[in-house]
């Protein structure tokens, strides 16, 4: 394998010492200008791929507001770069398949427990044991949940309202997952029988690549206040579930993207890369993207509160009956949302972007409304992750949106090549870490050097003003994909 | 660059290689014709199925028929429909035979090998500069897969 050539950097103006932009007038066919959150030092590691170069190409898209948007842990995707924020009026903007990306709400789940960690360690390696077993993780591991096209249905439409009905999701759970866990508009009519043959026995599985459950353990309370109220404090055991909607998003993705690709013509829409793939919002193609987008979103929450349905008897079964596994938020990082910014209906677009809300917003669930709304940050595997609340203020700059996680910052080869993943696993186990995961190749390309410093990454999110950091988790046990 | 693998069947005029990129992965192919093209792609994809998983190989072919607006377009619907027999059907082609049709379009006929598991892997491949062109020795392409 080879690993790709980069394209140049980019005009950039610093702003601040943690926002950079690229002027509107850089490139003729940009509509907005393109800001960046980054120190220097990020920047260094941003500009060494073509992120910024498909930033700007977001720009050129027809109904793009204000600017487009770079968050610290932003890498070269496909069409769009991962990290990326962008809205569109809903009057006469775009909807694109390659904004949201094949991995449809895809997002990171916590959950809190009642126990301190240092009351169970001799209970740990044995609970991240049962979640490894119970949990389907990694290529070809099936669900237990298989599903008919009336069940997959009524998931795609009522979401966790469906699960919560079959006695896998409790009130909590819906009043803890961004939009209740079922989003409105979906078309289960527009999810081909491909997607469905995909995501059929998926539902409660992980999958691979970076997705995980991971025990945690809080390291560090940042902020007291907000801590309480989120149900955190220090040496409390937690629970980190990051996955998506599987085959059955990715292949929703695949339909529309081919769809929009023929129909480009009719629209009269240019592109400078043909995976920016688009339709009006409006328009027949745009609208059966968006309910077909929703139906996977929906699916995906399913599949998060499947896999906590799971672990919550994994739980049970190694630490005994009242080990209650408490919905801290549940919170998206891949979709497209329709959303009012600055008296506009715009529809969002946030691809490996977390929802920042902040305490006065009405979508900020109630019970978080003195603090704001909860940003779960991913580190590497074994670095430890952040729990954060978005500010008011993230409207302004971001359309309300934070980084997802560290952001890789080399190819999997790469890593690979750098580190055996036996020498990954050892040194994780040396660090009194539990380990499963099905395959040390897979191991060795998640392992915290392919990864950016998250400590750094959220550093920058808090100084921006996007989000503020309430507590540091650190890693007891994980189990990966 | 550095290349970490190089096929034995490698020639000047035919072969693949896999180059990496931060989060996905590109497929460049080469060949005498654009049929061939999508043979070494096959190739290239199958690949990527770990050996562990590969299970016995069938008689009984599958046919297909591909047509796109371009070769291109074509190319990455025929990997797609790949990443969707490894995932929902647990097979792959362990060899094609493709033939020009009318009207741009190809027929692809596969023997099946058979997966232990299904294969998951790659989530999709996609147009993100996906392009064929002329060389002086035939065709060359590349398609980005998202895995």
């Amino acid at each position: 394998m080879k690993d790709a050539a980069v394209s140049p950097t980019p005009r950039l103006r610093e702003v601040s010492k943690t926002q950079y932009e690229i002027p509107r007038e850089a490139r003729a066919d940009m509509l907005v200008p393109a800001r960046i959150y980054a120190d220097r030092r990020l920047l260094e590691q941003i500009t060494s791929d073509r992120s910024l170069e498909q930033l700007m190409n977001v720009a050129t898209l027809p109904g793009v507001v204000d600017a487009v948007y770079a968050m610290p842990d932003v890498h070269e995707g496909y069409g769009f770069p991962v990290g990326g924020v962008a809205a569109f009026r809903t009057s006469d903007g775009i909807i694109s398949p390659g904004g949201v990306g094949y991995d449809i709400n895809c997002g990171v789940r916590l959950l809190v427990s009642p126990f301190r960690a240092r009351d169970i360690s001799d209970r740990i390696e044995a609970v991240v044991h049962q979640l490894s077993r119970s949990i389907p993780a990694g290529a070809g591991r099936e669900s237990r949940f298989e599903m008919s096209d009336d069940e997959l249905d009524r998931v795609f439409s009522e979401g966790c309202g469906f699960l919560k009905e079959r006695g896998m999701a409790t009130d909590h759970d819906l009043a803890h997952t961004e939009s209740g866990g079922c989003l409105p508009g979906a078309s289960p009519e527009g999810v081909s029988q491909r997607a469905r043959d995909r995501g059929r026995r998926q539902l409660g599985t992980m999958g691979s690549g970076n997705h995980f459950v991971e025990l945690e353990r809080v390291d560090r309370i940042l902020d007291p206040n907000a801590a309480e109220v989120l149900g955190l404090e220090e040496d409390r055991v937690a629970l980190l579930i990051h996955t998506g909607s599987r085959g059955l998003g990715h292949q929703v993705c695949t339909d529309y993207v081919k769809r929009m690709d023929r129909a480009m013509e009719r629209y009269g829409i240019r592109l400078p890369d043909r995976q920016l793939a688009c339709a009006p919002f409006s328009s027949e193609a745009g609208q059966a993207y968006f309910g077909a987008m929703v139906a996977a979103a929906n699916y995906a929450w399913c599949n998060r509160q499947t896999i906590t349905h799971v672990a919550r008897q994994a739980f049970r079964q190694e630490l005994g009956s009242d080990a209650e596994l408490t919905l801290v938020y549940d919170v998206a990082h891949n979709i497209a949302k329709v959303e009012e910014h600055g008296g506009r209906s715009v529809c969002v677009h946030r691809k490996g972007a977390t929802r920042a809300f902040g305490p006065s917003h009405p979508e900020t669930p109630e019970a978080y409304r003195g603090v704001g709304q909860p940003v779960f940050i991913p580190g590497s595997m074994g670095t430890g992750s952040y729990v954060l609340v978005g500010r008011d203020g993230a409207l302004d700059l971001s359309f309300g949106s934070a980084c997802h996680g560290a952001g890789r910052r080399m190819s999997r080869g790469q890593a690979r090549r750098m580190r055996h993943g036996r020498e990954v696993r050892d040194e994780l186990t040396g660090r009194g870490i539990v380990v499963r995961c099905p395959s040390l190749k897979e191991l060795a390309e998640e392992a915290p050097h392919a990864y950016k410093d998250v400590d750094h990454v959220v550093d920058i999110v808090e100084r921006s003003g996007i989000a503020r950091k309430v507590a540091r988790l650190g890693v007891l046990g994980v189990v990966k994909g | 660059m550095r290349v970490e693998r190089a096929r034995s069947s490698e020639s000047e005029t035919r072969g693949h290689e896999h180059v990496e990129h931060t989060s996905e992965m590109t497929l460049r192919v080469r060949g005498p014709s654009f049929e061939a093209l999508i043979e070494e792609a096959t190739r290239a994809f199958v690949e990527l199925v770990p050996e562990r998983i590969r299970g016995p190989i069938t008689t009984e072919a599958r046919d297909f028929r591909l047509d796109a607006p371009d070769r291109a377009a074509l190319l990455v619907d025929w990997l797609n429909e790949l990443v969707y027999l490894g995932e929902a059907e647990a097979w792959l082609p362990a060899q094609v035979d493709v033939e020009a049709a009318d009207e741009g379009g190809v027929l692809v006929r596969a023997t099946p090998m058979r997966l232990t598991e299904p294969f998951v892997l790659v989530k999709a491949a996609t147009l993100h500069g996906a392009v064929v062109r002329k060389t002086e020795r035939g065709l060359e392409a590349e398609v980005t897969l998202d895995i």
